[in-house]
């Protein structure tokens, strides 16, 4: 038996290597193993007639090839069954069935499963604010035009957000304590600090350990990707879920100055304990993967200053179901959760903006894509109103 | 000018624990733009290091954090590298060591024209600093990367070592951009040219990566006209071992 291990997905045919029948082969949607089964000896039996068969879980089947002298199955590229270049099959044990003549000989096959390579762009992007009922003075603080020294006035107001002095009403930079002057703040300190839109600047060819050539500072808030091989009985776990080397990472972004037109410099965001971690094990019908951060302590204790409320966390879960094919499985249909500590029941946040891409590699075409899955937009109210309240706040947002 | 650094160092001077950075950015904020936007190179080399010892003093706080991450994002295009060099790059802090080498590049690609000597102590600076990275982490990743970058656009054979070292997108770009370790020089000369095009492209809303690109395969011209292989020769660092396993 020969495989070509396709965790490297540009692996062809011609760098097929000798696998023990023992050990699993895993089948994906663009990333399946190749792989042969050969009778040994029968080369010369070339006016014998061999018939392949296959039968999977579920009591599913696959036909192999007929004919005389046909003593190889062969899922592989360069041939011209370009439907069947690798391994599609649904993950379980599989029985491989060949008669010979009026013989029959049969071994058994484990499947496993390997996902898709996904990322998500967790990405702010600029939104004008709502800006009835709001005072005009506010609206010129908080905004980019320069104050005395040149500098932007919302570097200004920002100085005061940290210090505490938004909430003096004795200052100049004071801000109403009421929800349409608190909320515009809240929008503006986003919108000031907008990512560029990531999504032309997505290079397929650059690795997700590099972000796909993309900017902690200029594109997103955070960057989390990964890709996954697991065995599976019954439609459950039966191992827990290993990464393929090179495809996971989980980084943070950063938070960018505001006003600047090509985010230059910011201040970086902070992962929860849980970010990047990977939780199934054998028996579960699923696995997951979660993504989770925050602003820095910077933006934490502004958001705190202005809303009387702990900042929420933010964050994404991937899902992949034991049971089928490796895509991913996330519940994208289910709507954004208001949970400040999540995930719940849902998948993923608010805030931000979620870019959600499926890379692969093109065999025939011998060049790395990605695919857009979803693109979740943000929904900024909420959030503001969703952290845990801070006992003795001068104000609390509603 | 001046009297702004008078006032800056008494309050360092006088009582660095009631922390005067801080004190003087949330109660006249006009001193702290007035350095960043006019001060000399030493008064806004003072402000950063000082924000930054007093953030660091008291846990990362806030306020001085966001001072001295405001300076460096706003200091004029002249004093980016120096800052970078003298402050960013100075300290023991991946985060800033990283912040620094990009301010290297961004500020050469955004026109920075720095002298001879300038260049040179760039060039010396981070590759002492890719030298010192002891161990693997994500943050020794990033700093290598950016640095890798800086040291090509400078046009050091070292940054172009340093990529050679990546695996996975070596092998991307030269199936890409079909090449292999003995093409002719004339080779990456033309890929060189693409690349600057694709950068000057108006509609390129990401030029940089381009730009860096088209660095890279200068290097690699260079290297062939000198009979050399594009593969790592003698790089300072192994991109592929930096990060966790």
């Amino acid at each position: 038996m020969k495989v070509v291990d396709r965790d490297d997905p540009k692996q062809k045919w011609g760098s097929e290597e000798d696998h023990n029948q023992s050990k699993p082969i895993y089948a994906g949607e663009s990333c399946g193993d190749m792989v042969s089964w050969k009778l040994g000896g029968t080369d010369t039996w070339s006016s014998t007639v061999f018939t392949w068969t296959a039968e999977g879980p579920g009591g599913e089947t696959k036909t192999g090839p007929t004919g005389a002298g046909k003593n190889e199955w062969k899922i592989a590229d360069g041939d011209d069954d370009t439907a069947n270049d690798w391994l599609k099959w649904k993950p379980g044990k599989w029985k491989i069935k060949v008669q010979i003549g009026s013989a029959q000989a049969e071994f058994e096959q484990e499947v496993g499963s390997r996902t898709e390579q996904y990322f998500t762009i967790g990405t702010i992007p600029h939104e004008a604010p709502p800006t009835a009922g709001v005072n005009p003075r506010i609206i010129q603080q908080w905004g980019c035009e320069p104050g005395q020294s040149g500098a932007p006035m919302i570097l200004y107001a920002g100085l005061y957000l940290m210090g505490g002095g938004i909430n003096n009403t004795n200052s100049a930079f004071f801000v109403p304590f009421d929800e349409a002057n608190r909320v515009y703040v809240d929008h503006r300190l986003l919108s000031a600090t907008r990512n560029f839109d990531p999504i032309p600047s997505i290079q397929p060819e650059k690795p997700v350990t590099e972000a796909c050539g993309l900017d902690s500072i200029k594109h997103y808030r955070g960057f989390s990707a990964g890709q996954f091989k697991f065995l599976s009985k019954d439609d459950k776990l039966d191992s827990a879920p290993t990464v393929i080397p090179g495809s996971q990472v989980d980084l943070i972004g950063h938070t960018p100055l505001p006003c600047q037109s090509d985010n230059y410099a910011g201040l970086k965001g902070v992962a929860h304990a849980d970010s990047g971690k990977v939780t199934g094990a054998i028996g579960d019908a699923e696995f997951t993967y979660v993504t989770k951060f925050r602003v820095g302590n910077e933006g934490q204790k502004g958001f705190k200053t202005l809303n009387g409320r702990e900042i929420p966390w933010v964050f994404f879960r991937f899902r992949f179901e034991a049971k089928d094919d490796g895509l991913i499985d996330t519940k994208f249909d289910d709507g954004q959760s208001q949970d400040p500590n999540g995930p719940d029941a849902k998948d993923f946040s608010t805030v931000p903006t979620w870019l959600v891409y499926r890379r692969y590699y093109d065999i025939q075409e011998n060049k790395w894509k990605v695919q857009q899955i979803r693109k979740i937009d943000e929904n900024r109210r909420p959030f503001f109103s969703i952290g845990t309240e801070v006992p003795g706040a001068a104000y609390i947002l509603p | 000018m001046k009297t702004a650094l008078f006032i800056l160092s008494a309050f360092v001077i006088s009582n660095l624990n009631a922390g005067p950075i801080k004190q003087m950015a949330t109660t006249d904020p006009d001193q702290v733009f007035a350095i960043i936007n006019t001060g000399t190179y030493a008064e806004v080399l003072q402000l950063v290091t000082n924000a930054y010892n007093e953030s660091k003093a008291e846990n990362d706080e806030p306020v001085t954090q966001y001072v001295y991450i405001m300076a460096l994002d706003r200091a004029p295009l002249e004093k980016k590298i120096p800052l970078a060099l003298d402050f960013s790059l100075a300290q023991n802090d991946l985060d800033l060591k990283q912040l620094g080498a990009r301010s290297i590049s961004r500020a050469l690609l955004q026109g920075s024209n720095p002298d001879a000597t300038q260049r040179q102590q760039a060039i010396a600076k981070l590759k002492s600093e890719l030298q010192a990275l002891a161990g693997t982490s994500r943050g020794a990743f990033e700093f290598a990367t950016q640095a890798r970058d800086a040291l090509a656009i400078l046009k050091d054979d070292a940054g172009l070592d340093i990529f050679l070292t990546g695996s996975q997108s070596v092998s991307n770009y030269r199936q890409k951009d079909n090449w292999t370790p003995t093409s002719d020089a004339s080779v990456f000369a033309a890929l060189k040219t693409q690349y600057d095009q694709t950068a000057a492209d108006p509609s390129n809303a990401n030029p940089d990566p381009d730009k860096i690109m088209a660095a890279m395969y200068e290097l690699c011209r260079v290297r062939r006209t000198q009979s050399k292989e594009i593969k790592p020769l003698q790089p300072l660092k192994n991109i592929d071992a930096l990060l966790p396993k």
